[in-house]
């Protein structure tokens, strides 16, 4: 015997469906071959079948990871434009401190000034409209 | 690009797995006879997933090729294959159980079954209630599977030794006879098997 526990009924069914997917393996393929054709199948189908799937499964597994790809470079891409855009945003908002005539200085001018809490959203606002713009031209 | 180019860079290289593009080269290269008893196992797998014939094979394939499942170099392809599908069968009956056990029938009569006095599953929680439940199935199962050979005793002998985990010399020495009886009642048993649970017992 193989040990002195005694084996819950799930082992020992376990135990069973292993020696029985043991017998099949182990059997000749014309042994398993004449069984499949006493049970009404066609063992040439079920060989068919395997190669289908395995077909089917490179197709699929091919497609998920080009999927998986162009998910990441479209992450990548978005993050990309808004960096280079932030200094070209900040430049510009400098541009536009220097020109007292700007239509948001005038505006500005009214109230106490742009506060930086402003100055950072209008960058922020800025950066994001060049992102959709270079999107945009790249579409 | 082909396929394959596709998939360049997601096998993971190891010392002790083989990679992706390994597997796939070695399930390409199974010989008719192999792929004709991984489907006949498959079979048997079936029952209690709710999957078609060749998709649990169609699955273990692409876990391996998306390296969420690693072949051991020291292990054949087609015993990986039959273990991952078996896998895949057992998660989907398992999710399967706890969609039904969230079915609010099945809810009353847990309810009903904690309320009762002296039940076994009185002092059990989910999880062991679970397994005390498909360890009563199995034995149910166990006794169906030797009541069909009820009037065969060399057959219910190389089940006994079967469920005890017995093979070879220790198989032969516990039922009584040579190699060539044992393929021939492995045989037997398997045949009967096949008739009475084409799809696996499992439902």
């Amino acid at each position: 015997m193989s040990g002195s526990k005694k084996p819950t009924s799930r082992e020992e069914l376990r135990r069973i469906e292993d020696a029985w997917i043991q017998s099949i393996l182990e059997a000749p393929a014309d042994e398993i071959r004449a069984e499949i054709k006493e049970a009404g199948d066609d063992p040439e189908a079920y060989i068919a079948l395997a190669d289908a799937m395995l077909k089917q499964a490179v197709e699929h597994c091919g497609r998920e990871t080009l999927e998986r790809a162009r998910t990441e470079l479209r992450a990548f891409r978005a993050k990309q434009p808004q960096i280079v855009s932030l200094e070209q945003a900040r430049a510009e908002l400098d541009a536009m401190k220097r020109e007292p005539s700007s239509p948001q200085m005038l505006a500005a001018r009214k109230g106490r000034g742009l506060s930086e809490r402003d100055e950072q959203a209008l960058l922020r606002a800025k950066a994001e409209l060049k992102r959709l713009e270079s999107e945009d031209e790249k579409a | 690009l082909g396929e394959a180019k596709v998939m360049e860079g997601e096998g993971k290289a190891t010392a002790e797995h083989l990679t992706a593009e390994e597997v796939l080269a070695a399930s390409e290269a199974l010989s008719p006879g192999d792929k004709m008893k991984l489907m006949a196992i498959e079979r048997k797998f079936l029952g209690g997933t709710g999957r078609q014939k060749g998709e649990l094979y169609r699955e273990a394939v692409c876990r391996a090729l998306l390296d969420q499942r690693h072949c051991p170099r020291d292990v054949p392809v087609i015993a990986f294959l039959i273990e991952t599908m078996r896998s895949i069968a057992s998660h989907d009956r398992e999710r399967q159980s706890r969609q039904t056990s969230l079915d609010p029938d099945d809810m009353a009569m847990t309810e009903a079954s904690r309320l009762s006095p002296g039940l076994a599953s009185d002092h059990l929680d989910p999880e062991e209630h679970l397994l005390a439940k498909e360890d009563a199935a199995a034995a149910d199962t166990v006794a169906k599977i030797q009541g069909h050979f009820e009037d065969d005793e060399e057959c219910q002998m190389v089940l006994l030794g079967w469920a005890e985990g017995l093979r070879g010399k220790e198989l032969r020495d516990f039922v009584g006879v040579d190699q060539a009886r044992l393929d021939y009642l492995g045989k037997k048993i398997r045949r009967k098997m096949d008739k009475l649970y084409p799809n696996g017992w499992r439902q």
